[in-house]
């Protein structure tokens, strides 16, 4: 099989291997440098107005993150990585009534430089403020305030086992939930 | 927030879930085999003579065919269901009709050509056109659902190949041989696509992404 990004794609399947089996560093890691990857990916996607990219990265992510146990480990991470955000960039088109011909074949042009995330008004935090009062508080507290588990669970007085299954299904409802305002 | 935010969220996330997606495979085929078991055994029974035909030549080749285009078709919708993943699996498709072709000849040479219109068209046919689509509503639905765990980029390619997997499994229950010409038509008929992660090109035909090869392609937004 045809390995995309070479030996990068060796090491982001190790750190996802690494992810899936419990590290949370690797995993973190792994995040980081896909996101990049995947906004060059989505940015030359979209050429027309409508869509901002950086909400299809972070769907893209939302969608690897709850999906990473359907990734087989002795298969390239790459091929995988841009066929959901391929799809999720036609998700974005779609809901924005567009017309999209995108040819998710195409991975050879898609190995472009990394980019940078540009700030602006997200998706996410819509669709963030229709969650449970509970769970927004666990996800806001985890990633916008950048608190661990266990801080978390001592700052809003809940079991630490209370708050991570508040995370992930705090996390499953934003993916479900997101594009269609809230 | 920003995507620095919302990957710090994702990685103290570290509840595992689900099935990894071979596993979720042989659910399906598990759950597939048993619903359509149920649709046979609660609209239809054996034939009466199934003693006398059982391992007569016409008889065991519906085993042979059906089985050939479930197994080709399984296994080229497990390779579609990974992204990357070639078409190669696919050409095991090309085997039932071949076998089918070779059928088809020996009983146009050891059946009288009086008879041959006749045979062709068959005595259940449209009970076939009824059943077999009946009988792999089920598997089709779940092997769609299967199929909707992957990131296949061939998604409509895909999604038509499920259903010929779904529909084989009624026709190895029905109808002698020459008249499965007119019970594959009908498959073709009833394919539709379907494509994973919500990118749905819902109701194209699978035989024309089969022809085409535009299944590598969205479509546009289906009619609302």
């Amino acid at each position: 099989m045809e390995c995309l990004l070479g030996k990068d794609d060796r090491e982001l399947a190790a750190l996802l291997s690494a992810g899936m089996a419990g590290d949370e560093v690797s995993y973190a890691v792994f995040l980081r440098k896909v996101a990049p990857l995947i906004r060059g990916f989505v940015r030359r996607k979209i050429v027309a107005g409508g869509v901002d990219p950086e909400d299809v990265v972070q769907e893209t992510l939302l969608a690897i993150h709850l999906k990473r146990h359907t990734w087989r480990q002795d298969a390239p991470v790459g091929p995988w990585i841009y066929a959901i955000a391929g799809h999720k960039t036609i998700d974005a088109f779609r809901r924005r009534g567009r017309r999209i011909e995108i040819d998710i074949d195409a991975f050879a042009e898609t190995i472009a430089a990394p980019e940078e995330e540009t700030v602006s008004e997200r998706d996410l935090d819509r669709v963030l403020e229709s969650l449970a009062p509970g769970q927004r508080a666990v996800v806001s507290s985890i990633s916008v305030e950048g608190r661990s588990i266990r801080e978390t669970a001592s700052a809003l007085n809940m079991q630490e086992t209370a708050v991570r299954v508040a995370l992930h299904r705090g996390l499953a409802a934003i993916a479900k939930r997101f594009g269609r305002g809230g | 927030m920003k995507t620095d935010e919302l990957i710090a969220a994702l990685s103290a996330d570290t509840r595992r879930r689900g099935l990894s997606l071979s596993n979720g495979w042989w659910v399906a085929v598990a759950l597939a085999a048993l619903a359509a078991a149920l649709a046979y055994a609660s609209m239809l029974a054996p034939r009466p003579d199934i003693a006398a035909v059982a391992m007569t030549a016409r008889f065991l080749f519906k085993f042979l065919f059906a089985g050939a285009l479930a197994g080709a078709a399984f296994a080229s919708s497990v390779a579609l269901s990974r992204p990357g993943v070639g078409l190669g699996a696919t050409l095991w498709l090309l085997v039932a009709p071949a076998l089918l072709a070779v059928a088809v000849v020996l009983e146009l040479v050891s059946v009288p050509a009086a008879e041959w219109g006749p045979r062709l068209i068959g005595r259940n046919s449209m009970a076939c056109l009824i059943f077999i689509p009946t009988i792999g509503l089920v598997p089709l639905v779940v092997f769609i659902a299967a199929l909707r765990r992957g990131a296949p980029s061939h998604p409509v390619l895909a999604g038509g190949l499920r259903a010929a997997v779904g529909r084989c499994r009624g026709a190895v229950l029905c109808h002698p041989l020459p008249r499965r010409l007119t019970a594959f038509r009908g498959h073709l008929v009833f394919h539709r696509g379907a494509d994973p992660h919500r990118a749905r090109c819902a109701w194209r035909p699978a035989f024309r992404a089969l022809v085409s090869r535009s299944g590598n392609r969205s479509c546009a937004k289906p009619p609302l």
